[in-house]
């Protein structure tokens, strides 16, 4: 099934039953379940997965939170790779050099979810488990340092790491792997290398979600801002 | 040395007592503006601002509250009577400020405990709305309603205070009573799925729904979820609602209070 495509002038089609359109006209509008835009001097939409940082509440997200089910109790010194297929929100953009977000709409109700305590804990974007059309690959490369077994059965990661690439015009899309290695107390993760036959999700500038958000730019930095690593602290 | 002598007048003091008075004033005032600068400087990288302005100006004044009395004592006013009018002044004034002097200590403590700031939502002394300001004296809400409250530091230090920006997510909990005719598991279940579909129900710490208690009309459910603090309002008014509207789709009662009521026949007393 093609689901991440152009959407050009006069074309619909439905994602994860809704219909959304490039209605022709002067000037053309796109339109999903009674809300609409109009467009001036664009005549092509594309479509592909959204970052987990718009939907229910934009911006508020640093961390995405990947459940792992059934949970892995990794032994001493052990690896394994872990592969789960998590649903994403999908976004219709403008094929434009700096790209502008037309909608953003979910596949399921999205949900959030605190890691650690109520008091002082993270507030994360709740990935769903899924398969088929919609989901993104996730791929982890877990590893122990520890001495004793570990039992992972979540794992939260900044959506500065989570990294969504997709193929044009066909279904796929994944994340960058990501090396998530066990320290005992902590989990350090990494993201690895980019995947090949695969292109990065067009994002919005900063200063386009700047003004989206009706936030300060330091605001908005702490959501983008480019972690290498990230310690979980006794995140299993 | 003669006195000093203007229009006619005698002064009390020479010029060379003058000189060395308006010496000392210099000197203490000098030292005073040093002393604020460096005080102010190091002090807000430590402490709020106001409060090392406060600090700093105090200093301040007092270097020239002495470098005036060195001032006075060299023109031949014995400093020791303005100490002693000064310390009678002092503690007169010292029992008529001692609310001010409160309300400034409290002030200094809420700086330093830090149990809100500007822009918190908050319930404090019955008033509930967001910090407008905290200064030395007083704490600046704007209640939900939109009137201004100006509430002494005093109060704010000793009272409680609800701070509803301090933690992540908060809990919603709500009763609600079904009739005794209805199952109770379909009601938990449609109440689970309003939850399952409200984006601001959280799903970690996951969604509570249990027959809490019998009560005399009705089966009393509780529901407990959490949601994001600064939404938590936002997801209880929503989530009610929504309860509501899927009970009444699935014909789900909620009942009024009942009472049976037996009428006595007189003949049957008889």
């Amino acid at each position: 099934m093609v689901l991440y495509t152009t959407l050009s002038r006069g074309s619909s089609t439905s994602i994860g039953g809704q219909r959304i359109e490039l209605r022709d006209g002067d000037p053309p509008r796109y339109v999903r379940d009674g809300y609409e835009v109009l467009l001036a001097g664009i005549d092509r939409l594309l479509i592909h997965p959204a970052p987990p940082i718009y939907l229910p509440i934009l911006g508020l997200f640093r961390h995405v939170m990947i459940p792992i089910k059934p949970a892995v109790i990794v032994g001493p010194k052990a690896e394994i790779e872990v592969v789960r297929r998590v649903v994403t929100d999908i976004a219709v953009s403008t094929p434009t050099e700096e790209v502008e977000y037309v909608d953003v709409f979910p596949l399921r109700t999205p949900k959030m979810a605190v890691y650690g305590r109520t008091a002082d804990g993270l507030l994360c974007r709740y990935m769903f488990p899924g398969e088929g059309p919609g989901t993104v690959e996730v791929r982890l490369r877990i590893r122990s340092d520890c001495r004793h077994p570990v039992t992972l059965s979540r794992i939260v990661v900044p959506t500065s790491l989570f990294r969504i690439f997709y193929a044009p015009e066909s279904d796929r899309a994944v994340t960058a792997p990501l090396d998530v290695t066990l320290e005992c107390d902590v989990a350090v993760i990494r993201a690895g290398d980019e995947p090949e036959d695969m292109v990065p999700i067009p994002l919005e500038t900063e200063r386009m979600l700047t003004r989206r958000m009706q936030v300060e730019p330091r605001i908005l930095r702490t959501v983008l801002a480019h972690v290498e690593e990230f310690i979980m602290d006794r995140g299993y | 040395m003669a006195n000093i002598e203007i229009l006619g007048f005698q002064l009390p003091f020479t010029y060379q007592q003058l000189y060395s008075g308006v010496v000392t004033l210099a000197f203490f005032a000098v030292l005073g503006l040093i002393l604020r600068v460096i005080l102010y400087r190091y002090g807000v990288r430590v402490l709020p601002k106001k409060i090392a302005e406060s600090i700093s100006n105090t200093v301040f004044y007092i270097l020239i509250f002495i470098g005036v009395l060195g001032l006075l004592g060299n023109l031949g006013v014995d400093p020791t009577s303005l100490v002693v009018a000064g310390g009678i002044a002092g503690l007169a004034i010292g029992f008529a400020s001692r609310t001010v002097v409160s309300n400034l200590l409290s002030g200094i403590f809420l700086y330093i405990d830090r149990p809100i700031k500007e822009g918190d939502p908050v319930e404090v002394e019955g008033v509930g709305g967001v910090v407008e300001d905290i200064n030395v004296l007083s704490t600046r809400i704007t209640s939900w309603d939109g009137v201004f409250h100006r509430i002494p530091n005093e109060k704010v230090f000793t009272t409680i205070i609800k701070n509803f920006s301090k933690t992540t997510a908060r809990r919603v909990e709500y009763k609600i009573g079904i009739s005794y005719k209805d199952d109770v598991d379909k009601a938990r279940e449609i109440i689970y799925r309003v939850i399952d579909e409200e984006p601001l129900a959280l799903v970690e710490p996951g969604p509570q729904v249990f027959l809490e208690s019998l009560g005399d009309s009705a089966q009393i459910l509780a529901v407990r979820f959490w949601a994001p603090t600064p939404q938590w309002f936002t997801a209880k008014t929503k989530v009610l609602q929504r309860i509501k509207e899927a009970f009444d789709r699935e014909g789900i009662e909620i009942p009024f209070p009942r009472r049976v009521v037996y009428i006595k026949d007189e003949r049957d007393m008889a």
